[in-house]
């Protein structure tokens, strides 16, 4: 429940209205815990009454103990970080030259009928097909697998922005014309300050890409990192090992997503 | 007397794909210093097109625009524009969105913010210079617009359909405040409405236009018995009746 129910001075029917609405929340979060507890209590059964091989599905516990192990080890923490900190970078990067060649775009007409049907077409290709040429052109290791995590997010997001850019409303354009203004300060009056949700949404979703076309990168090109830990562990059969770094995958996507969607609502935060 | 502003035998298409599309054809009409002018005709008459081109936005195909006897390219006059909708920018508060002009055109902000607060207190939202726009009615956002608009000190004030996103209770007040706001400051104006009665209360002269490509099918001056009456006085008197039979005339001549 997200926000606190004040019960004080109300009549019985908005109270019951009130209780109804509690009483349903409570029963989302019940079910969703309950399901989450369930998966975890079942696989962990299962294996240990050997209905399911362990060593291919691993189990809750096996993963609680690899984890642990590596945590003191410090290897987990190492692997963590470098997937996080060539993430961050990926999307740092994806979001300043996004939101650059969005403005450019919008800036120069023509630039921006030109390069359409290429921005489309490199949005659709699929970005794993491309990651063997920059093993080939940027050889092994970390520039290659922040390009792999840039080249998934770039060209959606430049769509996105500029599409978002060419939407402003014209007689937006006709008041700062009106007050004596040029394009320059639509840019900067209407078209920055007017696209932060848009931009701020697109965060949210780019994020997620770029930690994607990370993993893509660390499959095939790293010696380190949860990409490389899912790769290396398929292949010498340490399950616990892929299935673990899946599920760290997928807190830190949550929590990544978490980050920004705080980082957004700091940020439109009245004074 | 000179007049501020002079049309003569203005022509205007609009180009597109499917071919050209004349708008106004051979305007001519003057408009003399602290006049409020109003145009009404047909929707698609080309209204807004000759607001357009009195604020510089397109320039004309033929014939020629003057302000005080000078052509309008060689003039560097402000207009003040009034859209339909306020077009506050959400994401600054009331004084900001005031303060608009003055940042574009790089004036002292200082001077500028006294002047807005000033003018904020005169028009009784001295309240609510730092809240958003959001924050109030849509009575209080026009009138909001308006103060941007002023602060520029512009020679001439071009409103295109301001009240018509408003309530009618709120679109007569409103009307009545502007009107005298835009007397009080001895300010010129032309007004774009497609409401008749609007044009009778506020303006001293209207131009009734015809179905695009547009001309000036009648040209009506206002005089009402009574001087110095407010736009909801003016609706009450017996010249009011009157007026808006002749050119409701007019307009279904023009339109049929």
């Amino acid at each position: 429940m997200r926000q606190m129910v004040d019960f004080t001075g109300t009549s019985q029917k908005q109270q019951q209205f009130l209780q109804k609405y509690i009483r349903h929340h409570r029963r989302v979060s019940l079910v969703k815990i309950l399901i989450l507890v369930l998966f975890l209590l079942q696989w962990e059964v299962t294996t240990r009454l050997h209905l399911v091989n362990s060593f291919i599905f691993s189990s809750p516990s096996r993963i609680l103990s690899t984890c642990l192990s590596m945590i003191k080890s410090g290897d987990l923490i190492l692997h963590i970080g470098i997937t996080l900190g060539e993430t961050l970078i990926s999307f740092l990067l994806v979001t300043v030259i996004s939101i650059s060649v969005a403005l450019l775009l919008w800036y120069f007409t023509f630039a921006a009928d030109v390069a359409e049907p290429y921005l489309v077409v490199l949005n659709s290709l699929p970005k794993s097909a491309l990651a063997p040429l920059f093993i080939v052109w940027f050889g092994t290791g970390f520039k290659t697998i922040v390009i792999a995590g840039i080249s998934v997010a770039i060209f959606g997001s430049i769509i996105q922005l500029y599409q978002a850019f060419c939407q402003t409303d014209p007689d937006l354009y006709k008041l700062i014309y009106t007050l004596g203004g040029k394009r320059r300060h639509i840019l900067r009056y209407i078209l920055l300050p007017g696209s932060r949700p848009v931009i701020l949404s697109g965060m949210k979703v780019n994020i997620g890409l770029c930690l994607v076309g990370v993993v893509i990168g660390e499959f095939l090109a790293a010696r380190q990192g949860l990409g490389y830990l899912i790769i290396y562990g398929s292949q010498v059969f340490k399950l616990d090992w892929v299935l673990m770094s899946i599920l760290i995958l997928c807190l830190i996507a949550m929590g990544l997503y978490k980050v920004v969607e705080l980082a957004e609502k700091w940020y439109c935060q009245r004074p | 007397m000179q007049p501020l502003l002079s049309f003569s035998d203005v022509c205007y298409s609009y180009h597109t794909l499917k071919g050209e599309i004349p708008a106004i054809r051979n305007i001519t009409f003057s408009l003399q210093e602290q006049e409020f002018l109003a145009l009404v005709g047909p929707s698609g008459c080309g209204k807004s097109t000759l607001l357009n081109l009195i604020a510089g936005l397109l320039e004309p195909d033929s014939g020629q625009i003057l302000y005080q006897g000078k052509p309008l390219s060689l003039c560097s006059f402000s207009t003040g524009y009034m859209l339909q909708k306020d077009h506050l920018l959400g994401w600054r508060t009331v004084l900001d969105n005031i303060l608009l002009g003055p940042e574009i055109r790089g004036v002292s902000i200082a001077a500028a913010r006294k002047e807005a607060l000033k003018m904020l207190e005169k028009y009784q939202l001295a309240d609510y210079a730092n809240a958003f726009p959001d924050q109030l009615s849509g009575g209080m956002r026009q009138r909001v617009a308006l103060i941007r608009t002023m602060i520029n000190a512009p020679g001439l004030l071009l409103l295109d359909e301001p009240f018509s996103a408003l309530d009618y209770q709120t679109r007569l007040d409103v009307g009545n405040d502007i009107c005298q706001i835009i007397r009080q400051e001895k300010k010129t104006a032309i007004l774009v409405t497609h409401d008749l009665s609007e044009a009778i209360s506020l303006a001293d002269h209207i131009l009734v236009l015809s179905k695009a490509p547009s001309h000036i099918a009648f040209d009506c001056p206002l005089k009402f018995g009574i001087s110095d009456l407010t736009p909801l006085d003016k609706r009450s008197q017996p010249e009011f009746q009157t007026y808006f039979n002749i050119l409701w005339r007019h307009l279904h001549e023009t339109d049929g």
